[in-house]
């Protein structure tokens, strides 16, 4: 047996190189949860075990994936029903089918009595087609593909005299055109031609459905239902690339809609006469707006027949996939995670201002702090290969060798060198949905029930003194705003030290999304972008934290300096969708991310946790050396703590 | 390394890089070529040398050394390429590093992948970049001005290995920048036809190849295939090994030691050759 995990990672690339787009695999049993995004989204059995060589299993998958890209590639996926109507006669003559929002494959097979089977025959026929050409642009598939069919088509009895086995007759003829039949020959010649389109696999589906199934009796043909699953619903397909083009759509229009809301501005200000907006742009304003709440509607409407998960942000995005450690089991799940790299570009600046105005009074102190580490001036390295200057001690060594028939010294050379810091450092914030929780001081922790003002209740007080004013402006504080004030008041110091670091926020989805939203990358200054993208870190899902250390490692590893700091901010325990046999199970999470850290300390990577959560240390003394973790009751602290950790870490 | 020889180091051009490269040589500006590892550049430079200083003489002087290359790497400081006092058994002398003697006496020097070299080279090439072009050298107490026939041509690969490596924008803005890419398909069969002497047919699919492994360049690992690669499988397949096997030698397992990234490779080539 080969189960497709084993086979995931070279598939993935295999994928990848044929069709230069990211695959995402589905398993064929779930077709529905298909997610409709820039991602290739290709179903794959979990297991194939008919052969009895893993190999040829593995060219099984293969094959399966070159058919599914093939779908989309030679225009199976941009089949029209309007254009089928008006060029294949049969279609015109049968009234419009009136599926509401259904893809236009869907409205295709409604126009025949039995949909099933015109499904089925459409996907053999249109199969041939795409094969076919998949094979004239990669004539080593040639070899895949006759293996694949006698899977498909070992179970074939040629004395069935069922609907079903009519088509599979039908399909196993279509292997060797060359020995058609006469009879299948007139029915199917439109999709034998090299330049046959999805349109002629239509009109051959007409053909043979008229042949083979004109007067069958509908409930004869009704029986094959279930027999007919083997198939990857095109229909599916379809509807994921439908979702797709529209999201592009909406991104257009947005693009627009922004546009014209400077363009306002710009009149508004240039503008003294109160009537400057009125006219042509406002309205097409109006109208673009309507389009793109038209569209908004469509999509999710389509989203809820896919039951796909948010996955907007990750089209395009760099992708990278991770093992993880399955406790359970005490085994290694190959290439589990997928973890994608984010680089937003906020737009609003509001946020980065408020948040530079709150940390601006502690800069000072704390570059001040920092300066203490940082080294200064150039060294001379005596005694070198090569360099700038003779070393006169090195050479008098080895004239005074020479003379007394000793090998001289070669290395009489002075090097000098600047003197620097070569440090690298990943700060990994955790964006996890709790981090929206406001920050509770320790003491207001632990005021004892008694002790509470029974006066003190927000109902009460609205009700009596409520100022709209005040409550607006005193918003609480969430520990994902003293988060990001420590890290960017980190990053403030570190920038003047002149250490390479990153700022990366991450976030759980299940396995399949990991997000790592990159603040700022090593190469880059903390400008203006990368303190608004500080700014506009917020609460998003999980703590899946495993593939986020494993990815930051890697990261770290990637920039090649002599000392590499890894520091995890975070609130909580592990935790995520999948991540383990239920939620409530946070062991599974808590292994992974040990493995995790162990990793990476065995790649030298130094790794300091600091936690906000007053139960971290259940969880982070299981997780890490005890001297690898910090435990911080009071939020308000994150900034000292982070600073010390760092120095600390290396210096 | 000296361009030598009564032939043309062959180059198939991209586009109008040999007359944008001849009109900078004309105004002796200095050239910057970036682009990927394999992609041609090294060879564009010694085929630019060849015609220069050899078939279409473009110069009034003799230089003896029409093309020094330097492959730079992270050990490589200044006084590499200035030179150094050497030590003999009663005395010392001079001896001029490579940027030195083709500053002195003429001829293109190439610095290969500059970004690889220590910081303190990058500025030693300033003042032979602008109007000045002087080179000044401290130990020898000289300001050496540039022969006349002399070019300074670096390169550097945007993004390769570490993505700390880049050129500051101080040197880059200092130089006549053409940039490169694989070829297309179309011309890298043609290359691969002429260089490795295979035939029409199996050029093309070898280009073919290259196309889809270019595609795994961002994600399955850093660097895509390099011409030369493909060139190497051609050759390999003109001395009778099976294009499978090939491929297997000269592309697969020189592009990663990642068995998956191997097995994904072969897959690509298995349904891409007949």
């Amino acid at each position: 047996m080969t189960l497709l995990s084993e086979v995931e990672r070279p598939l993935a690339l295999f994928t990848q190189g044929l069709s230069n787009r990211i695959p995402i695999f589905h398993s064929s049993e779930q077709l529905h949860s298909i997610s409709g995004s820039d991602l290739c989204e290709l179903f794959l059995p979990n297991e194939f075990d008919y052969f009895d060589e893993s190999s040829t299993n593995r060219d099984a998958y293969r094959w399966l994936v070159m058919q599914q890209l093939g779908f989309r590639r030679y225009d199976t996926l941009s089949f029209s029903i309007q254009h089928a109507r008006s060029v294949i006669e049969y279609l015109a003559m049968q009234p419009m089918p009136t599926a509401h929002r259904a893809p236009d494959l869907e409205l295709f097979y409604q126009h025949f009595p039995v949909r099933d089977l015109a499904s089925y025959l459409f996907y053999v026929l249109e199969e041939t087609r795409v094969a076919n050409l998949i094979v004239s642009e990669f004539p080593g598939a040639q070899r895949l593909r006759h293996q694949y069919q006698t899977y498909r088509t070992h179970s074939i009895s040629v004395l069935d005299q069922s609907p079903l086995a009519e088509m599979m007759r039908l399909e196993v003829a279509l292997q060797s055109p060359d020995r058609l039949p006469p009879l299948y020959l007139a029915l199917v010649s439109p999709i034998l031609n090299k330049r046959a389109t999805v349109y002629s696999s239509a009109e051959a589906t007409v053909n043979c459905y008229q042949a083979f199934f004109a007067n069958l009796e509908l409930d004869v043909a009704e029986g094959t239902d279930g027999e007919l699953q083997d198939t990857v619903e095109l229909t599916t397909l379809q509807r994921a690339a439908r979702l797709e083009d529209w999201k592009e759509e909406l991104h257009d229009v947005d693009a627009q809609l922004m546009a014209m809301s400077f363009d306002e501005d710009l009149d508004a200000k240039q503008s003294t006469s109160e009537d400057a907006l009125d006219g042509s742009l406002r309205e097409a304003s109006v109208d673009l707006k309507q389009e793109r709440d038209q569209l908004q509607r469509r999509i999710d409407m389509e989203k809820s027949h896919l039951a796909a998960y948010e996955n907007q942000h990750i089209v395009g995005n760099p992708h990278f996939r991770y093992d993880e450690w399955d406790h359970l089991h005490q085994t290694w799940l190959k290439a589990w995670c997928s973890v994608f790299e984010i680089r937003e570009d906020p737009v609003t600046q509001d946020s980065a201002s408020e948040l530079m105005k709150s940390i601006r009074p502690l800069v000072p102190a704390v570059r001040k702090r920092f300066e203490q580490v940082k080294p200064l001036g150039m060294r001379r390295v005596p005694r070198s290969l090569d360099g700038e200057d003779l070393d006169i001690n090195a050479i008098v060594e080895a004239r005074a060798d020479l003379h007394a028939g000793l090998t001289p010294t070669e290395h009489v050379y002075v090097r000098v060198e600047k003197k620097q810091r070569d440090v690298a450092a990943c700060l990994l914030v955790d964006l996890s949905a709790s981090t929206d929780d406001p920050v509770v001081s320790p003491d207001s922790k632990h005021m004892p029930e008694d002790e509470e003002d029974p006066f003190d209740d927000p109902y009460l007080h609205g009700a009596i003194n409520f100022d709209p004013d005040q409550a607006e402006t005193e918003t609480p504080r969430k520990i994902i705003d003293v988060q990001k004030e420590s890290v960017l008041l980190l990053a403030t110091a570190l920038e003047n030290l002149g250490d390479l670091y990153c700022v990366y926020g991450f976030s759980g989805y299940g396995r399949e999304r990991v997000e790592v939203h990159v603040a700022k990358e090593f190469n880059e200054s903390l400008n203006r972008r990368a303190i608004n993208a500080i700014a506009a870190m917020k609460p998003l899902r999980s703590t899946r934290m495993g593939p986020a250390i494993r990815h930051a490692t890697h990261k770290l590893l990637a920039t090649g300096s002599a000392l590499k700091v890894l520091l995890v901010i975070s609130d909580g325990f592990p935790q995520d969708s999948d991540y383990g046999p239920d939620r409530s199970n946070h062991e599974y999470g808590i292994q992974d991310t040990a493995k995790a850290i162990h990793e990476a300390h065995e790649k030298g990577v130094q790794l300091f946790c600091i936690t906000v959560d007053v139960s971290g240390h259940d969880y982070l003394r299981r997780m890490c050396r005890e001297d690898q973790y910090w435990v911080i009751e009071d939020t308000e602290e994150l900034p000292d703590a982070l600073q010390f950790a760092y120095r600390r870490l290396t210096s | 390394m000296v361009a030598s020889g009564d032939e043309a180091p062959y180059y198939l051009p991209l586009s109008d890089e040999i007359e944008v490269f001849l009109a900078a040589f004309e105004q002796r500006l200095p050239v910057l070529l970036k682009g990927p590892t394999g992609c041609g550049k090294t060879r564009f430079v010694e085929h630019m040398s060849w015609r220069i200083y050899g078939d279409d003489n473009l110069v009034r002087n003799t230089v003896n050394q029409p093309l020094t290359t330097v492959s730079c790497h992270e050990d490589l400081t200044a006084t590499d390429l200035l030179g150094r006092y050497l030590l003999h058994d009663e005395s010392t002398s001079w001896q001029d590093g490579p940027l030195t003697s083709a500053v002195r006496h003429g001829g293109i020097c190439y610095l290969d992948e500059i970004v690889e070299a220590r910081k303190d080279t990058t500025v030693l090439i300033h003042s032979l970049t602008d109007h000045r072009r002087i080179l000044p050298i401290d130990k020898t107490n000289e300001l050496l001005e540039a022969h006349p026939d002399f070019l300074l041509v670096i390169s550097y690969n945007p993004g390769y290995q570490s993505i700390l490596k880049d050129l500051k924008p101080s040197t880059r803005q200092r130089f006549v920048s053409l940039q490169f890419d694989y070829p297309t398909e179309e011309r890298e069969a043609e290359i691969i036809r002429v260089e490795s002497g295979i035939d029409q047919k199996n050029a093309r699919i070898l280009a073919k190849v290259g196309v889809h492994i270019r595609n795994l360049r961002e994600h399955g690992f850093e660097e895509g295939v390099s011409t030369r690669l493909l060139v190497y499988t051609g050759s390999l397949m003109r001395q009778g090994i099976k294009p499978r096997r090939a491929a297997n030698a000269a592309l697969i397992h020189a592009l990663s030691d990642d068995p998956e990234v191997q097995q994904a490779i072969a897959d690509i080539v298995d349904v891409v050759w007949p």
